[in-house]
């Protein structure tokens, strides 16, 4: 089965063919039985994904929807945690960035060696150097 | 369902009749936005809102389109804004959908109901935001193709070529298991 074919047995489930197209889609099943097996597949599923679906919300939502639509109640509504946190967060994080990437620079073009201990400016780390702080 | 002296009613500063009207929408709002986010609170968070920018845009709403439209078009949008959201801060996240679709579930569904809805969530949930709400639209609310186009704000086409695409990823997903289920 190509393609086109599967888009032409989709369509056919969501609008109406032309007489053309109907007379394809017909041809098409009868060379191809896998094409009704398929079919019927697509609505099994559309089936089960039309009898999946919430109808209703957990008790009293109209209820709490009409509280919050209350002026008295909106001066309590809560601010979204983590997108108050990002939004304080972001500028120190901006500044931090920039801080880092100005120092990298400013060490970077004061060094005379551009080697990863000039430009970000702390000593070299060794092996050696912790085995000598164990002993 | 003609809601027009309702909506007139509301315009007026009747608040039970926008009780009235949640009440008769819900089932519209719950399906587009568990379908969207799947069995979460931040589902219901959306549910809430979404009835809210309905109130305060109430003034401004002349009866040319459908309510029901209107109103799932502001549930999308919303659900969509929350997956962006999610997306940014997913990494903060361990989701417990499961035992939150336990919580959701009235207690009239059986076990064999539950766990259809727990995998077609989880399908679902797979999709892209895109795919997402042309299936949301078209398979789980039963708008046409022309009213999916017309909420998602998108040609008939390309609601169809994503339909046919969503529907093959999904049946990738849901035929082993729901085989497997069965045999």
């Amino acid at each position: 089965m190509d393609k086109k074919t599967l888009e032409l047995l989709y369509k056919s489930l969501d609008e109406p063919l032309t007489e053309l197209e109907k007379k394809s889609l017909n041809k098409l099943k009868e060379k191809f039985p896998r094409l009704i097996e398929e079919e019927k597949q697509i609505l099994a599923m559309r089936q089960n994904l039309k009898s999946s679906k919430v109808e209703s919300f957990p008790p009293y939502f109209a209820e709490r929807v009409m509280k919050k639509l209350d002026p008295a109640a909106g001066k309590h509504q809560q601010i979204d945690f983590f997108d108050a946190l990002m939004t304080a967060f972001r500028p120190v994080a901006i500044a931090t960035s920039m801080a880092i990437v100005g120092l990298l620079i400013y060490n970077f073009s004061t060094g005379n060696l551009s080697s990863l201990e000039t430009i970000l400016g702390v000593p070299e780390f060794k092996i050696e150097n912790i085995a000598y702080a164990i002993q | 369902m003609n809601h027009n002296a309702q909506i007139e009613s509301i315009k007026n500063g009747n608040k039970d009749a926008f009780n009235k009207l949640i009440l008769q929408l819900e089932p519209k709002v719950s399906a587009t936005v568990y379908g969207m986010l799947g069995f979460c609170q931040e589902a219901e968070d959306v549910g809430q809102e979404t009835f809210v920018r309905l109130y305060k845009s109430m003034s401004q709403f002349r009866g040319e389109a459908n309510i029901e439209t209107y109103v799932t078009r502001i549930a999308i949008n919303l659900s969509l804004n929350e997956l962006k959201r999610r997306k940014r801060r997913s990494f903060l996240f361990i989701r417990q959908d499961k035992q939150e679709l336990e919580n959701y579930m009235s207690g009239s569904d059986d076990q064999k109901n539950q766990e259809t809805k727990e995998l077609v969530n989880n399908a679902i949930s797979k999709l892209k935001a895109g795919f997402k709400s042309v299936v949301v639209l078209r398979l789980l609310n039963g708008y046409s193709v022309k009213e999916t186009a017309k909420i998602l704000q998108i040609p008939p086409g390309t609601v169809l070529s994503r339909l046919a695409r969503a529907q093959i990823k999904l049946k990738e997903i849901l035929t082993p298991q729901m085989e497997n289920r069965h045999g």
